[in-house]
């Protein structure tokens, strides 16, 4: 199964760019992760079984290029994360320390909280995308969960 | 307001990216190629003729022995696996063991990284072009079996354009000269990019 790119810029470019922001911390990086993401797709000769298949496959390609960008020697000069916020606009000043604090969560446990709580993945999804054992996920998660509670106190349920 | 929610809520603040268009991405798509060729040919040149005389007893590697064209001749050389990830080519010039240094890495389907092989690095060497200034002062392009001399091919930019066909397939030259015995050069196969050089000659291994 193939869907068009333009469709599938609709559907899934937001989440690409959340889940490349929440591991390079910087929107023009995840701008071009985003960008090269959607160039390996439209290149891949591979077949999907469905839009879910499609869906979790650009996720797996937008974190390993993210990761990518973060290892790389040769960064651009990026903005820090405290002045990019300065540029968002949040609904509540819980939703901004919210945001602030899983941005100060090490990469490893960010990018599994994010998959979690803003795509709706399960543990075995997680592992699948991130290549990582169920248990892993689980240990990752909870530890990440431990983090936020830490910081975030009565804002955050660990639910 | 669950865990979720909140989450959901917070994300919500960053903006959406760009929007692509397909005819957009077509674009891209040939520029993503062309950058990805030219990356692996930079990586190529910028590690070749880094390393010493070495020799094979002194590393502590997997060796494979494997056969490619260096300097237009078949030559026998010995590949040693090396801590960045790499390998050691150490090779017989006749007058004494060479060795020098060569790594890559090519990007999967999932964009991970993974190292090139002994082999694969091989097949990339074999498909580049070297450019070698000889003890009387000739120079010379090496591309498979096919050897031809350039010294006097120069324009007055100090700029060579050279089309080598191997096996009906052409790579496209453009030599520079540097300074005092140094040369750097660039490979496409793209007509198109070649086009925009002025003194070509055409060599083929017919």
């Amino acid at each position: 199964m193939r869907l068009s790119v333009q469709k599938l810029a609709e559907s899934c470019q937001s989440s690409l760019f959340a889940a490349a922001f929440s591991i390079c911390q910087n929107a023009q990086d995840a701008e071009d992760v985003v960008q090269d993401t959607f160039v390996q797709y439209y290149t891949t000769k591979k077949e999907f079984e469905d839009e879910q298949h499609i869906r979790a496959w650009l996720i797996r390609v937008a974190v390993n290029k993210a990761k990518n960008v973060t290892r790389t020697f040769w960064r651009r000069n990026r903005i820090s994360i405290e002045d990019y916020m300065e540029t968002l606009v949040f609904e509540t000043p819980e939703a901004e320390n919210l945001f602030e604090t899983v941005m100060q969560l090490p990469e490893k446990y960010r990018i599994v909280i994010h998959l979690y709580y803003y795509e709706d993945y399960t543990v075995g999804e997680i592992a699948g995308i991130l290549k990582l054992s169920e248990s892993n996920v689980k240990i990752r998660l909870s530890r990440g969960r431990a983090m936020l509670k830490e910081v975030l106190k009565e804002e955050w349920n660990n639910d | 307001m669950t865990d979720r929610e909140r989450y959901k809520q917070a994300f919500s603040a960053l903006p959406s990216s760009r929007h692509l268009e397909v005819e957009e991405m077509e674009q891209i798509y040939r520029t993503h190629r062309k950058k990805l060729a030219t990356a692996a040919a930079i990586a190529c040149a910028a590690v070749i003729g880094a390393g010493g005389t070495a020799y094979a007893a002194d590393l502590g590697g997997i060796q494979t022995r494997l056969s490619i064209w260096l300097f237009g001749e078949q030559t026998e050389i010995t590949a040693t696996e090396n801590e960045d990830g790499g390998y050691t080519f150490i090779y017989d010039r006749g007058d004494g063991t060479e060795s020098f240094g060569f790594g890559g890495v090519s990007i999967d389907e999932d964009g991970g990284l993974t190292s090139l092989s002994a082999d694969e690095l091989a097949a990339h060497i074999n498909a580049s072009a070297s450019v070698e200034k000889d003890e009387n002062g000739s120079v010379w392009v090496y591309y498979y079996d096919q050897k031809t001399e350039i010294t006097d091919l120069f324009d007055e930019n100090g700029v060579c354009s050279i089309t080598m066909t191997h096996e009906g397939e052409s790579i496209y030259l453009t030599i520079t000269q540097d300074g005092e015995g140094s040369y750097s050069y660039t490979q496409t196969n793209d007509p198109q990019e070649a086009a925009m050089t002025t003194t070509t000659i055409i060599t083929d291994d017919d």
